[in-house]
């Protein structure tokens, strides 16, 4: 019956510490477990028989060392040594010795176990870590294969640099080196210009649970983070004079700063702009070619940076340069395809692409352009002069165009001009505008031609963006043939389409 | 026999203990985190957290047959301590039991547990690191959120998802 009552009591007294100690500080949470083995042993003695105190003191004992370590260990076993030599009245110094033997086992066993648990922890960092970047890597690797699109190419990388799927900085922004290699050129950035801001779009993508793909999606259809891209892009920074950027450039190493330096006018302009106090610059760099920079807060959550970051930054950096290299090559290689050698306007394939793009399902004009008496030109005058005369030609076209017009060279001395959701009135607009001034412009040997200067027809179609645009095509050129007929030098329309 | 009936008696208190620690750990946090909820005017259920700094130590889907055969039921989430005696939350590990041995998939460590608007209260200072901890802890080891856990950690087994975007 005694027993039975101890077994309760103790369960009890386990149930009754574990429900109050989480409520109070480590501390005392501490204290609350060590008590209640000490209650274990004063019931023990009070209720049992005999009583068996002397060695139940151990397990108190071992509850102090779990709890406070080897000083809180030999704390306990002085005190029961003293407790069982006052209850006892009898010396025993071996078993005191025990006690303190007993202390200082469990403490090497316990600073055994918590090496390991701490080891394992770090490998446990260490494996996080290193499958974090590799995941973020190969996302964005994925999705930089996707495009050769320099502009989504950055967005990609900026969005992963800040996405909380991907490094989970609050804020990244991209400097390009300029042609001339003079000077940085804010292109893009991502994030907020407050924190408060960063909050909100925080909250929104936790709200949605947007991954990375979702995130550059948005980011391309949004516009997001617009405020902080118009400051960005306004920002060119010459690298003639001494700054934190400029070092950067020279060095081809990252830079942390843990705190803004007010002598340095540069960083102080990034301070007064962006608020940017602590952040790191990464070069991009690929084969020893800087094409530029990124730099990366947290502007929002202030965790502090330090030298891992730009370990984490950096491989993300150099594929972001190597993929910023293939694309500009890539997009050389398709401005080559897509232009004319000689004029420098588009071309033909160029033309034939745009029929096909989307904004031929909505209203557009054409004009098709043709060169009178063209051939005499070139008989009179040779093909040289002919070309130089093209050249010249392409250049009255495109100072004469409005914003969204495109002119691509047609074919010979023809040339053809898209004009989108512009009706047919403003195309005779453009068309004359063009006429007029070719008619004003002194081409070399132009006084040889036929009416002692010269002159283009025009020949203007419209379409309603619901008829096939090669029929539209065709349209403007039977209303150039017009205008050749009917004398030359002048504008002609296709109507009743 | 009062020895082996003693020693008893502490088996059971240990064991009482250990096997108590972690639940009333558990209803400790939701107790405090409910308090610290009540003062800043929070709804505990109404709180949008992000799990997106989970780490995959595979990259999924997968085509292991442990990981590709395996059912939602197989994905098991346990919540990670630190110490016996005084538990701590410190994680959340994902492990797929389907096959001969567990395989650890993925890992949420509960700094990267993230709510926004806890984060905003944190940079106004109405919230302290550690009353964050608390409620991103209850939070984290809610079922609901393991269930949305596993969920999610489902569908990212799943290969449809990489035919639908192709």
């Amino acid at each position: 019956m005694e027993g039975l009552f101890l077994t309760a009591a103790f369960v009890f007294v386990a149930f009754i510490a574990n429900t109050f100690r989480f409520y109070a500080n480590g501390y005392i949470n501490r204290l609350i477990f060590v008590m209640s083995t000490v209650l274990l042993v004063l019931l023990e003695q009070w209720f049992a028989t005999p009583s068996h105190t002397s060695w139940l003191l151990l397990f108190a004992i071992a509850a102090t060392v779990v709890s406070f370590h080897f000083s809180g260990g030999m704390i306990a076993a002085a005190l029961s040594s003293w407790y069982l030599w006052i209850t006892t009245g009898a010396m025993e110094p071996s078993v005191y010795a025990a006690y303190f033997l007993f202390a200082g086992s469990v403490y090497a066993i316990r600073y055994y176990v918590r090496k390991i648990r701490q080891q394992r922890d770090r490998w446990l960092e260490i494996l996080t870590f290193n499958s974090k970047q590799l995941n973020v890597t190969k996302d964005v690797s994925q999705a930089m294969q996707e495009t050769f699109n320099t502009k989504r190419l950055l967005e990609t990388i900026l969005t992963s640099m800040t996405a909380g799927h991907g490094l989970g900085y609050n804020r990244a922004m991209i400097f390009l080196l300029s042609e001339d290699g003079n000077s940085l050129k804010g292109i893009m950035a991502t994030g907020p210009v407050r924190a408060e801001e960063g909050f909100k779009i925080w909250e929104d993508i936790t709200a949605n649970r947007y991954g990375l793909t979702d995130l550059i999606d948005k980011k391309e259809a949004e516009k997001s983070d617009q405020q902080l891209n118009e400051i960005v892009q306004d920002m060119t920074i010459p690298l003639q004079e001494k700054s934190f950027l400029r070092d950067v450039m020279e060095s081809g190493y990252p830079l942390l700063i843990k705190e803004a330096d007010t002598h340095d006018g540069l960083m102080m302009r990034f301070y007064h702009t962006l608020g940017l106090k602590e952040f790191v610059v990464i070069p991009l760099l690929h084969q020893g070619v800087k094409s530029g920079v990124v730099i990366i807060d947290n502007l929002v959550n202030q965790k502090p940076l330090n030298m891992h970051d730009v370990d984490i930054i950096t491989p993300l950096a150099t594929q972001a340069a190597i993929a910023l290299q293939q694309a500009s090559q890539y997009e050389s290689v398709e401005r080559m395809a897509l232009k004319d050698g000689l004029t420098n306007l588009y071309n033909q394939r160029a033309f034939q692409q745009s029929l096909s793009d989307d904004f031929c399902a909505r209203p557009f004009s054409i004009i098709l352009l043709d060169i009178d008496f063209f051939k005499n030109y070139n008989d009179t005058n040779g093909h040289m002069l002919g070309n130089e005369v093209l050249v010249q030609l392409a250049g009255v076209i495109t100072k004469s165009l409005r914003g969204d017009d495109l002119a691509y060279r047609f074919g010979g001395e023809e040339f053809v001009i898209l004009l989108p959701h512009t009706p047919r009135d403003q195309a005779i607009k453009v068309a004359e505008r063009i006429r007029k001034r070719v008619e004003e412009t002194a081409f070399p040997k132009g006084e040889l031609q036929p009416e002692g200067k010269l002159t283009v027809s025009l020949g203007v179609a419209e379409s309603d963006g619901t008829a096939d645009p090669f029929d539209t095509v065709e349209f403007a050129d039977q209303a150039l043939y017009e205008a050749k007929e009917s004398g030359k030098n002048r504008v002609a329309v296709k109507v009743g389409m | 026999m009062e020895y082996a009936w003693l020693l008893l008696n502490v088996i059971v208190f240990t064991t009482v203990f250990l096997v108590t620690t972690r639940p009333l750990y558990i209803r400790s946090l939701k107790v405090k985190a409910v308090k610290i909820a009540d003062r800043l005017g929070l709804s505990l259920h109404k709180l949008v957290y992000s799990y997106e700094q989970m780490v995959f130590f595979t990259a999924l889907p997968s085509h292991l047959p442990q990981l590709k055969q395996a059912k939602k039921e197989d994905i098991c989430l346990k919540l990670d301590y630190h110490s016996m005696f005084f538990p701590r939350l410190k994680g959340v590990k994902v492990i797929i039991t389907k096959g001969k041995y567990p395989y650890n998939l993925a890992y949420l460590p509960i700094k990267d547990f993230r709510l926004p608007s806890l984060d905003r209260l944190s940079s106004e200072s109405h919230l302290s690191g550690k009353e964050y901890l608390i409620i991103s802890s209850y939070l984290a080891s809610h079922p609901d959120t393991l269930d949305e856990i596993r969920d999610e950690v489902f569908r990212k087994m799943q290969f449809k998802d990489m035919k639908q975007a192709e």
